[in-house]
């Protein structure tokens, strides 16, 4: 691999897309700002894609014939690649999925089977998406735990010192996000973690809005659990992994039943395979992981250090540039900002912002983004509309929401 | 497909200045409509008298789409008998639903509605408020409902 680029350049970056090529019917470029849904892909994903089904589609961990040994290597590579990346410390630490949600599900049932007892606690943040609350209040159905929220202040920061009340002999476990979809706060979790861990709790991050803004150390954070999705990552949909330390991961039980998972099978009983392959029963979507692999290698193409500097910069640049619009107000003002601005206009609901900005093909969301409890902590009963940006967006694509947003306005004569 | 076709004027000044836009105490039926994706909410109040929709009225929080939709139904069903409220409501879901469909010349200023039918995005947003009234008409209760789904014949319920 070549060094990385201690230089960033957004534009020459923007050529690896070929998506962002694309004008609408008028001739306008598009202006994607809605990567806390999904990124976009460069042309080296696509291509892994295409190389996979032209050069090695066959099953992993089962061909006897070259096909079978080109993916099953691709799929393991990809493994390591993701392991480095987060810096986990033995590569059987990682177990793909198809998404987060998957991952968080996963996890959700296999940690309860063998750690909750009725009447334990699980600690979910107020910021958390629905797919980091939901797999636990299912658990409170099934198993009777209690799920507690950990709330936010009006800004959309999480107090620390509410989790030192909220922590008890019983719980046992805290799921918390590393950025949060909507405001995008970025809590300290090296200090949250520390916290837990003193009360005896295992901590699972939701990293599914950060793998491809922050660099993540799973050692030095040293949380339990962390989920990532590869489709917010410039890989493709359908891939994802949990990260588990290796002594809990060896503990848990397996999650769906099948080929894979299981060492010998007897007609009726089985004994589980090691990790990570207890975890992955069935045909896992070995393209998609091995294009995951790919957007790794995109990624590791930049110093985190130049990254994140530019990143910042156009941040911070719409941050400014949105407060210049008369009657708009940026929802939430987190300590620490990754990625994401979700603001409302006064006298325009967010659905009709949208539309209106997409008609200057401008794609961004409006709603709730998964988050209802958060929309009704920060008073966003209609939702919110959320600009959410990649490596690829420019201050240009700022001013040409400006613009766009004060269109909406005189559409609506305001 | 232009911003005009769907926000047409006459749309803003319903959203702006909705007709029966109020909560109704006394009526004799009351649904909740709720789009749990995007956020669009609307109650509809109704009151009947010999059969006949005497009062109609809605209240919520919900994008111009919505809101003009809902303000717009209120005048057009009022007076109506509750069979030709409910068959009027469901053809012009149908309507929305279908671009295909000849426009029938008696629809007055709810043919501004009709510009959704090039974004399919919002087509739920037009059609809440008259899922939400068919609900209200089907439970006649004073209960609140959510309209998860009616009597029409879409997958187009919220």
């Amino acid at each position: 691999m070549k060094s990385p680029q201690a230089t960033f350049d957004a534009k020459t970056i923007r050529k690896d897309f070929p998506a962002l090529t694309y004008c609408n019917a008028q001739g306008d470029p598009i202006v994607y700002l809605d990567n806390s849904a999904t990124t976009q892909k460069p042309q080296c994903v696509i291509d892994a894609l295409e190389d996979f089904y032209l050069h090695k589609n066959a099953n992993v961990h089962r061909g006897f014939y070259e096909w079978g040994n080109l993916a099953t290597q691709a799929y393991e590579g990809a493994r390591k690649t993701l392991a480095d990346f987060i810096g986990a410390e033995h590569v059987e630490e990682i177990v793909f999925t198809r998404g987060a949600t998957e991952a968080i599900n996963c996890l959700a049932e296999i940690i309860a089977q063998h750690h909750f007892q009725k009447e334990d606690e699980v600690i979910v943040s107020e910021l958390e998406h629905h797919s980091n609350m939901i797999p636990w209040q299912m658990q409170q159905i099934k198993r009777g735990i209690h799920v507690k929220g950990w709330q936010v202040d009006e800004d959309g920061n999480l107090d620390v010192k509410q989790l030192d009340q909220l922590l008890t002999p019983k719980t046992k476990l805290l799921a918390v996000t590393h950025v949060s979809n909507v405001v995008g706060t970025t809590p300290d979790l090296k200090n949250i973690i520390t916290q837990a861990h003193a009360n005896g709790t295992m901590v699972l991050i939701d990293a599914s809005q950060a793998v491809a803004h922050l660099p993540i150390d799973v050692k030095t954070l040293d949380c339990d659990f962390l989920v990532g999705s590869g489709h917010k990552m410039y890989g493709p949909m359908g891939s994802g992994f949990f990260y588990g330390k290796k002594e809990l991961l060896e503990a848990l039980p397996p999650y769906h039943g099948g080929g894979t998972m299981m060492e010998t099978v007897y007609i009726d009983s089985f004994t589980p395979a090691a990790i990570p392959s207890r975890f992955e029963a069935g045909t896992p979507p070995v393209a998609d992981i091995i294009g995951l692999g790919e957007a790794i290698q995109y990624l590791r193409q930049f110093t985190w250090e130049s990254l994140t500097a530019y990143e910042d910069k156009v941040i911070v640049y719409a941050e400014h540039a949105l407060q210049s619009v008369p009657n708009l107000h940026i929802i939430g003002h987190p300590q620490k900002r990754t990625a994401v601005i979700s603001f409302n206009i006064e006298g325009i609901h967010p659905h009709d912002v949208a539309t209106v900005v997409n008609d200057h093909n401008i794609a961004l969301r409006a709603g709730f983004h998964c988050c209802q409890p958060l929309m009704r902590r920060l008073k966003c009963n209609g939702g919110v509309v959320r600009a959410s940006f990649g490596l690829y967006n420019t201050c240009e694509d700022v001013d040409r929401l400006v613009e766009a947003l004060k269109n909406a306005q005189s559409l609506f004569k305001l | 497909m232009s911003l005009q076709e769907i926000y047409q004027e006459v749309l803003l000044a319903h959203n702006e200045h909705p007709n029966n836009f109020f909560e109704m105490p006394d009526a004799i039926s009351k649904a909740h409509g709720h789009n749990p994706l995007c956020g669009d909410e609307i109650s509809v109040f109704l009151n009947l008298e010999d059969n006949k929709l005497k009062q109609i009225s809605f209240t919520g929080q919900s994008c111009a789409i919505c809101k003009s939709s809902a303000s717009l139904m209120t005048e057009y069903l009022k007076g109506k008998t509750a069979d030709v409220a409910k068959k009027d409501a469901l053809a012009f879901i149908e309507l929305l639903n279908d671009p295909e469909k000849a426009v029938p010349e008696n629809l007055g200023e709810m043919e501004a509605l009709l510009g959704v039918r090039k974004f399919p995005a919002r087509l739920k947003c037009a059609t809440l408020a008259w899922h939400t009234f068919l609900k209200a008409l089907e439970q006649p209760s004073k209960g609140e409902t959510v309209s998860e789904s009616c009597s029409c014949q879409h997958n187009c319920c919220c």
